[in-house]
């Protein structure tokens, strides 16, 4: 009875025990977790991808801050715009000029001569148009403010400083409402510096402030001298934004650093693969620094295309034919055969394997362009790649000259390579063809260089890749209509 | 223009990218090793089956001789051929010089299929007391008897058996057995029994009189007191007529029948098989460099089909299971 009774106490105590899993299960488990941590390569993925964000991030603000620093420009364009409209009565108030300088030529005959001069400004010469329609600017921008410019450079700008005149033209009217002259230039002139101040005002650039007071010339090529910052005639300082795709076929050159023990293995390997050549594909985006420097970042795709052949004599081979029949012996005595046999024969097997190697970087150029983008420009481009992931498909021989195929898994055996190859270098040169105002289309000869080897540390041998090749794409801009370097 | 320009750059590069090509992995077998299953209407000498033929002949035994008297040759086991004096023509013109004889007894059913000569008379089975070849050469060139002259051999032979008679086979030298078939010699060659008591145990045997050199056979059509049936083999498909021989071998009979093959049935096939008997069934091959060896054994009857399965083997072991027969 007592028994009992203990029994039951247990027996409710056990109840809802549980035994739990075997401790080898918890091994397996603890294993499993190690293996799909995937290593150090795990954890750099996420590191890429960081920097990737990094360099996008960064030309994303770039482009960002570039508009918004431009706010002004946008006035100016507008503004722009209005003298283009006013434009339209140049040719009147050319006429009006005209009357102008043949009242001057009645008055003194140095002044005659000046206004000629004036007077025979080419018609396709926008900015020397500009000074013109600026004076018709006059009789507006003199209602518009009150600020006196003491500027020197007024007379460095204006040809008509010796002899001193002042104008007003009604614009409106489109016509002369008076003429007068005057020896002192801060007198005389009110309504060009009022120009030249609204000008001024809407250049939040010291710079551009400055370029705006000098003279304006035909194909003013920006010299070394010149501020990059510096504004060009059609609009404000450059601020681009190109996507780049592109293609390119690669050659690749293949480097073998070994001991001496695996000189032959590595003989053995030249002669049996061959290079086919690789190719490369990517897209990027473009982001002007200033004038003429470009940070470049995008996804590059390269694969190295490799072909190992190999040829092995008297080399048995086992052929399996199955038979099945059925023989009818007699009517309702029939004969089932269903049978295996193996054949065997000796010969030659040619085997070939086309390897594939397969790259997905982020490269992070550095560039610098010059030339005439409306004819050819160029680039000179430079900076890291950084490898994100590799990939392989293919054979190759291992020291007993088999093929065994590559894999990423870890160890010293030939076949063993790399899940990441890290930092490589990469330059190029690449020439600019403008098709119409967004588009262009490049030709970008180029070369890489992966620090690392494709193989393994512990690999008996290292094999590196040095790769070249011309990229052949499109580039287009995404901020079209704005000012681009000359 | 520029369109198609970029049009065509773009698609070239689509092309380049996805031109792949797959890898591969060919074999290409040695001369002679090319598997050859196909079932063929017409065995020629570059069939499988025929080399296979060839590479089991065996050698003759060759000996020089004076041919100005009369000459035996013996041996220990009761084997003599007597060539009586001036019996050899060259050309027309009696041999003066040595000569060159080579000759084998044949005796063991295994040595019928090595050297492919069935015993087979117009697709009737035989049962041979034993098969002798002689082949006479003087200086390299075939010497032929003078008329009225024969060569006598004299073998012995445990199973004497009664109503024997002389068959000429129809070629001269070994060739396939396919078409092998032994003729009933007309020309007045005979073959009696001879016992010699004096010794323990007493010899016994033929005594053939030939008037013809090569293969000559003692032999009789089988009887077995049994009807006559037609039986037939299947072989896996890896086996055809173009690369397999098929026998049959009686168990208590001097006799061997060689199968034909049938294109359209994928059989093969012998007529006048005595039924109730028992045999062996024996398929050698070669396929490509692969030597294969089947052995069934079975009972002749009515409908016969015995499904014989090869297995791999090599020409030595086949020749030395063929000496066991």
């Amino acid at each position: 009875m007592t028994d009992k009774l203990f029994d039951d106490f247990v027996k409710d105590k056990l109840k809802s025990y549980d035994s739990g899993a075997p401790m080898h299960v918890w091994e397996r488990i603890r294993e499993k977790d190690k293996s799909d941590k995937k290593g150090f390569f795990f954890f750099r993925r996420y590191f890429l991808t960081g920097i990737a964000l990094l360099a996008l991030t960064g030309i994303a603000y770039l482009t960002w801050n570039a508009v918004s620093n431009n706010k002004n420009v946008k006035d100016y364009s507008t503004k722009n715009e209005k003298i283009k409209i006013q434009q339209e009565n140049k040719n009147q108030n050319s006429t009006e000029i005209n009357k102008i300088q043949k009242a001057q030529n009645i008055n003194t005959g140095t002044e005659k001569e000046e206004i000629g001069k004036a007077s025979n400004i080419p018609a396709d010469n926008q900015l020397q148009t500009e000074n013109v329609e600026n004076k018709n600017n006059i009789s507006t921008s003199v209602n518009t403010s009150t600020a006196v410019i003491k500027d020197s450079d007024l007379k460095y700008r204006n040809k008509f400083n010796q002899t001193v005149f002042n104008k007003r033209v009604n614009n409106k009217q489109s016509s002369i409402t008076f003429i007068t002259e005057d020896k002192n230039p801060d007198l005389v002139m009110p309504s060009v510096k009022t120009v030249v101040k609204e000008w001024a005002l809407n250049f939040t650039d010291p710079a551009a402030f400055k370029f705006s007071k000098r003279n304006f010339n035909i194909g003013n090529v920006p010299q070394p001298n010149n501020k990059p910052s510096c504004p060009t005639i059609s609009g404000p300082r450059r601020n681009d934004l190109y996507i780049e795709v592109y293609g390119s076929p690669d050659y690749t050159l293949r480097s073998f650093s070994n001991t001496s023990a695996f000189n032959g293995y590595v003989a053995q390997r030249k002669t049996t693969e061959d290079n086919r050549n690789g190719f490369s594909t990517g897209v990027r985006i473009a982001k002007n620094i200033n004038e003429k420097m470009l940070l470049k970042a995008g996804f590059n795709y390269s694969q190295i295309n490799e072909r190992l052949r190999v040829i092995n004599e008297n080399e048995k081979q086992l052929t399996q034919i199955i038979t099945i029949r059925t023989i009818i012996r007699a009517p309702g005595d029939t004969l089932f055969i269903r049978d295996t046999t193996y054949f065997e024969q000796t010969g030659t097997r040619y085997r070939t394997f086309y390897n594939r190697y397969r790259f997905i970087d982020l490269p992070i150029m550095f560039s610098y362009e010059f030339g005439n983008p409306d004819l050819l420009s160029f680039a000179i481009n430079a900076g890291p790649v950084i490898n994100i992931a590799s990939f392989y498909k293919g054979s190759i021989l291992d020291t007993g000259y088999n093929p065994v195929q590559i894999t990423t898994a870890k160890g010293s055996a030939a076949n063993n390579w790399r899940h990441n190859i890290g930092i490589g270098f990469m330059g190029s040169i690449a020439v600019y063809k403008r098709m119409n105002e967004r588009l262009q289309v490049f030709a970008e000869p180029y070369f890489r260089y992966n620090f690392k080897p494709v193989t393994q540390n512990s690999n008996v041998v290292n094999q590196r890749y040095f790769i070249s090749g011309m990229q052949l794409g499109l580039r287009y801009n995404l901020h079209n209509e704005r000012q681009r370097f000359r | 223009m520029k369109k198609n320009i970029i049009k065509l750059s773009f698609s070239l590069l689509i092309l380049f990218v996805f031109s792949c090509k797959k890898d591969s992995n060919v074999f290409v077998p040695n001369n002679g090793e090319q598997l050859d299953s196909a079932w063929s209407s017409n065995i020629t000498s570059s069939n499988q089956v025929l080399i296979l033929s060839k590479n089991l002949e065996s050698s003759f035994t060759a000996q020089l001789l004076t041919s100005a008297v009369d000459t035996i040759i013996s041996s220990s086991s009761g084997f003599q051929i007597i060539f009586p004096s001036g019996s050899f023509l060259l050309n027309g013109a009696a041999v003066t010089q040595n000569i060159k004889v080579e000759y084998k007894l044949i005796q063991n059913k295994g040595d019928f299929i090595n050297y492919g000569i069935p015993t087979v008379s117009n697709r009737i089975p035989l049962e041979s007391g034993g098969a002798l070849f002689i082949r006479i050469t003087s200086n390299g060139q075939p010497v032929t008897l003078s008329s009225n002259k024969k060569i006598l051999i004299r073998f012995t032979d445990t199973n004497l058996k009664q109503d024997m008679q002389v068959y000429y086979g129809n070629e001269l030298t070994v060739t396939n057995s396919l078409n092998y078939n032994w003729v009933l010699a007309t020309d007045g060659s005979n073959v009696k029994l001879w016992e010699y008591t004096n010794v323990t145990p007493a010899l016994k045997g033929y005594l053939v009189e030939t008037l013809k050199q090569g293969w000559v056979n003692v032999n009789k059509v089988l009887e077995t007191g049994q009807p006559k049936v037609e039986i037939k083999t299947v072989l896996p498909d890896l086996f055809s007529n173009a690369n397999t021989a098929v026998y049959v071998v009686f168990k208590n009979y001097r006799s061997v029948v060689q199968l034909s093959g049938n294109l359209s049935t994928r059989t093969f096939s012998a007529p006048n098989i005595p039924s109730n008997q028992s045999v062996k069934m024996i398929s050698i091959s070669k396929v490509g460099g692969s030597y294969y060896l089947g052995v069934k054994e079975e009972i002749t009857a009515t409908n016969m089909v015995s499904f014989i399965k090869p297995e791999l083997s090599s020409l030595a072991s086949i020749q030395a299971y063929l000496k066991t027969l």
